[in-house]
């Protein structure tokens, strides 16, 4: 329904973290003067057993610190999660007011219906707050479960001086003191004063009863999470209770057909109803796709990408951030940008943006910066374009979410652009990307400092060798593995074009990128460039020098350096003819291999499509040797359309502390493998003569881990 | 209710603001030294505990304790007027009750069983409708409208409403 729901956040914990970022884009959109949203309000309807989730609770901190106090949590506590109580031993509202408190957030309880007034009232001792102070949930969630009787001996029965409170009440009546969350006047007073506090956001906590009015198999019980099927008897009482003019024998008739009720458009209750809409401006939840069209970037922003390092040693990552500041100083297009960094901008050289582009912060800049001097001071405003998040990547694909919907929600689309190590993306916020893809976030996501033997000596949970495959599970995400700063580029340029174009179709996709910290010469544009294939996932790199027996080397970012040396290698030292293809997304490839499998199967008196890759390797003979800085899983996704024999060279496993050359060689994943592999494949065929896989061994010392010499030292981690 | 100004009060310190009457501050805390020596702290503890409760129930917002007592928050004497018809909110609450269980209830059919949940909105349909009826703004509203985040085990409600609004 992407016309009505606005925030599908149902996996528990992930509408807090989104409703605090919410609030803070409003406030970031707001002192960037893109949007004035000074007159909206964030509300997030959350359960007490959902603020047991770490990602509920470990973020009301940032609301705080920013002031949000145009953001309200209204946490229905019903003292129940699906198994049994919330906390049956103690007090789940009193644990999150003294949360929330200390956190700095502004907190009103609403535990008490209006019927407990006049009690309250009469409790000149404190025998009755006392009371109430000290009974357990388990108690009161039982108390709903049970009788008026029951409430009175129970809880009223504590002592003499409320016993004589109700002694002149009903059982009924007893019954009927109803807890606050169920009363409009405590509700409205609670929503009155939550939206008029300033300065802090505020958390509603009101009390409910779960299952309320759905007669004693329901209410407050245990299972009653789980319970979907009323029986007749449960039907007809909540009907009596509701006063729906239904009769029996509409319920006996079909009990799965049970009848719905409408009273008719003319019913007084219903133009009051939508009165009350028409007042507060139109139905709520509305989701609106329509938004300000954007130019984008045009030839000039990307000429820097073209022209490759030079003589200089350039990482991915460089060539990545270097596009990023020309996309940013696009006069028309950069400042929808919203570069979004968990604590590692330095590492990334994204320190230069501080002094120019500021970190967002809406309290400004009130201290002395030690590093005020510095060309690259720390720059914090209020009109700052950089989400810092912090050592936060929970918080940061929120902040991304936020952004990356900004098109729908206020109409004005941003580009968020999310760079972090590439370890903590999938692996770690994997679920917060899955709800971004249903609420139909676009932006790019970066992934730094990326492979399993790139990045070494931080320990292997740093070491990613399988990110892409995490990333090929969220339909929404398009993943690209570039080796050169060219590749990027188009890639940049595309993934523009397609979020953000006007005209576009399917825009809901969000572009994940692998960048890596390794600096490698980076060869300019080659002249005659396959972008097609680029963008599609493989292009002819290098094509083979020599004649010779054939192979065909796919390698994808920064292996692709390894394929060229070992190409050479094959060349010089055995006669071989390898071509290298940069295989820029495996992940595509695959998607398209399976779409044309699928159009095959349901039309099978028409001519089968035949898939990109298999395509571009027409006519490219001899065996292919895979090599990837991730697990072999990753290009095997290709392997069953290419006709070719096919093998994966890949760092499966948890990492290897080394250099980079010695977990290469490790892993058989450098260029000496490579050759190795192809000579094995081309022996087996008879192409190359039968010793020489076994002779490369020995001359390359391949079961020698020291002896690799794939990769350089350098680069920031 | 209070309205509190400024930043969360773990970058303030604890009396905070100005002293509108520094001799009476004065004559408190002379009371409370005085206390300390003739009765020890363990007595002035416990004076000063029945204070800061003393505080939290008569409302007045004080640093540094983290609850107050089991009731609510903002006393009967401080609630506004509630500017609704309660009557008629009441009568179509229960419809969109009735046509959220009964929604749920449906699907439960043998050979269809789809689950979904029926408990959840049934006990938080005051604290919707409240919002629905009297706070939650609509992206037609001069300020933009609201962004609100609805809980997922909720979504019956939200369907029964829009089923009473488009018959």
């Amino acid at each position: 329904m992407p016309e009505f729901w606005e925030f599908p956040t149902v996996s528990m914990g992930i509408g807090p973290m989104n409703a605090i970022y919410q609030a803070q884009s409003n406030r970031y959109l707001h002192n960037r003067g893109i949007k004035d949203t000074s007159d909206q309000q964030v509300w997030a309807f959350l359960g007490d057993g959902e603020m047991d989730e770490p990602e509920s609770r470990g973020l009301l901190q940032l609301a705080a610190n920013e002031r949000l106090d145009n953001l309200n949590f209204v946490i229905n506590c019903n003292l129940q999660r699906l198994d049994g109580p919330v906390r049956g031993n103690g007090k789940i509202m009193q644990e999150l007011e003294a949360f929330f408190r200390g956190a700095g957030w502004n907190v009103i309880k609403v535990v008490w219906g209006r019927e407990w007034d006049e009690l309250l009232e009469k409790d000149e001792d404190g025998s009755l707050v006392g009371i109430m102070n000290s009974t357990p949930d388990g108690d009161y969630q039982t108390y709903k479960a049970e009788s008026g009787g029951f409430v009175r001996e129970h809880f009223f029965g504590k002592t003499p001086q409320t016993k004589e409170m109700v002694a002149d009440y009903s059982d009924d009546a007893v019954w009927k003191l109803k807890r606050g969350g169920h009363d409009y006047r405590k509700v409205f007073a609670a929503y009155k004063a939550a939206t008029e506090f300033k300065g802090k956001p505020t958390v509603i906590l009101a009390k409910t009863v779960k299952g309320y009015g759905l007669g004693p198999h329901f209410e407050g019980r245990n299972a009653t999470h789980q319970m979907k099927k009323l029986t007749s008897e449960d039907l007809k009482a909540f009907r009596d209770h509701l006063r729906i003019p239904v009769s029996d024998e509409q319920i006996d008739d079909d009990l799965y057909n049970a009848p719905y009720y409408h009273p008719g458009a003319d019913a007084p209750e219903i133009k009051y109803l939508l009165d009350r809409r028409k007042a507060l401006g139109g139905f709520v939840p509305e989701r609106r796709n329509k938004h300000t069209e954007i130019t984008l970037p045009g030839d000039k922003a990307y000429e820097v990408a073209k022209r490759g390092s030079g003589k200089q040693m350039a990482a991915t990552t460089m060539a990545f951030v270097r596009l990023l500041k020309d996309l940013m100083r696009d006069k028309e297009f950069g400042n929808r940008v919203v570069p979004i960094i968990p604590d590692e901008a330095r590492t990334f050289g994204m320190d230069s943006f501080f002094p120019t582009a500021k970190i967002y912060n809406p309290n400004g800049q009130n201290y002395l910066s030690v590093d005020r001097d510095l060309v690259l001071a720390y720059k914090e405003s209020v009109e700052g374009q950089i989400l810092h998040a912090g050592i936060n990547e929970a918080g940061s694909v929120a902040a991304f979410t936020a952004a990356g919907t900004a098109y729908a929600t206020h109409g004005e689309p941003l580009i968020p652009v999310y760079v972090f190590y590439s370890m903590f993306g999938f692996q770690r916020t994997g679920d917060s990307y899955w709800a971004a893809a249903d609420q139909m976030t676009r932006g790019f996501i970066i992934g730094a400092t990326a492979g399993r033997t790139t990045l070494t000596g931080e320990g292997l949970q740093h070491a990613d060798g399988h990110s892409p495959l995490l990333a090929s599970t969220n339909p929404a995400v398009v993943t690209y593995d570039p080796a050169y700063g060219y590749e990027i580029g188009h890639i940049v340029r595309d993934g523009l074009k397609r979020m953000y174009g006007e005209g576009s179709e399917d825009r809901n996709l969000m572009y994940y990128i692998t960048v890596y910290n390794e600096p490698i010469l980076q060869p300019k544009e080659p002249e005659e460039l396959d972008v097609e294939g680029i963008l599609k996932g493989i292009y002819l790199l290098s094509p083979a020098k020599i004649d010779g027996a054939r192979a065909q080397l796919l390698a994808s970012g920064v292996s692709v350096p390894w394929a060229l040396e070992a190409q050479q290698i094959l060349a010089d030292d055995w006669g071989v003819s390898a071509d290298v293809w940069s295989v820029t997304s495996w992940n595509e490839l695959r998607r398209d291999g399976l779409a044309a499998e699928e159009d095959a199967f349901l039309n099978p008196s028409e001519d089968a499509r035949v898939p990109f890759i298999t395509q571009q390797l027409e006519g490219a003979t001899g065996p292919i040797v895979a090599v990837t800085d991730y697990m072999k899983a990753i290009p095997d996704q290709v392997r069953q359309f290419l006709p070719n024999e096919f093998a994966t060279l890949g760092a499966d496993g948890f990492g290897f502390s080394d250099t980079r050359a010695a977990a290469r060689r490790f892993f058989k994943i450098d260029s000496h493998s490579v050759v190795v592999r192809a000579l094995e494949m081309l022996a087996r065929r008879g192409e190359v003569d039968a010793g020489a896989p076994a002779e490369a061994i020995d001359k390359y010392k391949l079961l020698d881990v020291n002896a690799g010499t794939t990769g350089n030292t350098g680069g920031d981690s | 209710m209070a309205v509190e100004q400024g930043g969360p009060e773990i970058l303030s310190n604890l009396a905070g603001g100005t002293d509108g009457d520094p001799e009476e501050t004065a004559e408190w805390i002379e009371s409370l030294d005085e206390l300390i020596r003739v009765q020890g702290t363990e007595r002035a503890q416990f004076i000063m505990r029945s204070l800061l409760q003393r505080a939290g129930a008569r409302s007045v917002g004080v640093p540094m304790v983290t609850t107050t007592d089991y009731v609510n928050t903002i006393p009967v004497d401080q609630e506004p007027d509630f500017p609704g018809d309660e009557e008629i909110e009441r009568k179509f609450r229960a419809w969109m009750r009735w046509n959220a269980a009964v929604m749920v209830h449906r699907a439960q059919r043998p050979e269809i069983g789809v689950g979904g949940h029926i408990s959840t909105y049934a006990g938080a349909a005051t604290l919707y409708e409240v919002g629905f009826n009297h706070f939650f703004r609509g992206k037609d509203h001069p300020g933009g409208g609201d962004q609100v985040f609805f809980q997922g085990h909720a979504s019956p409600g939200m369907y029964a409403r829009l089923s009473l609004r488009d018959a």
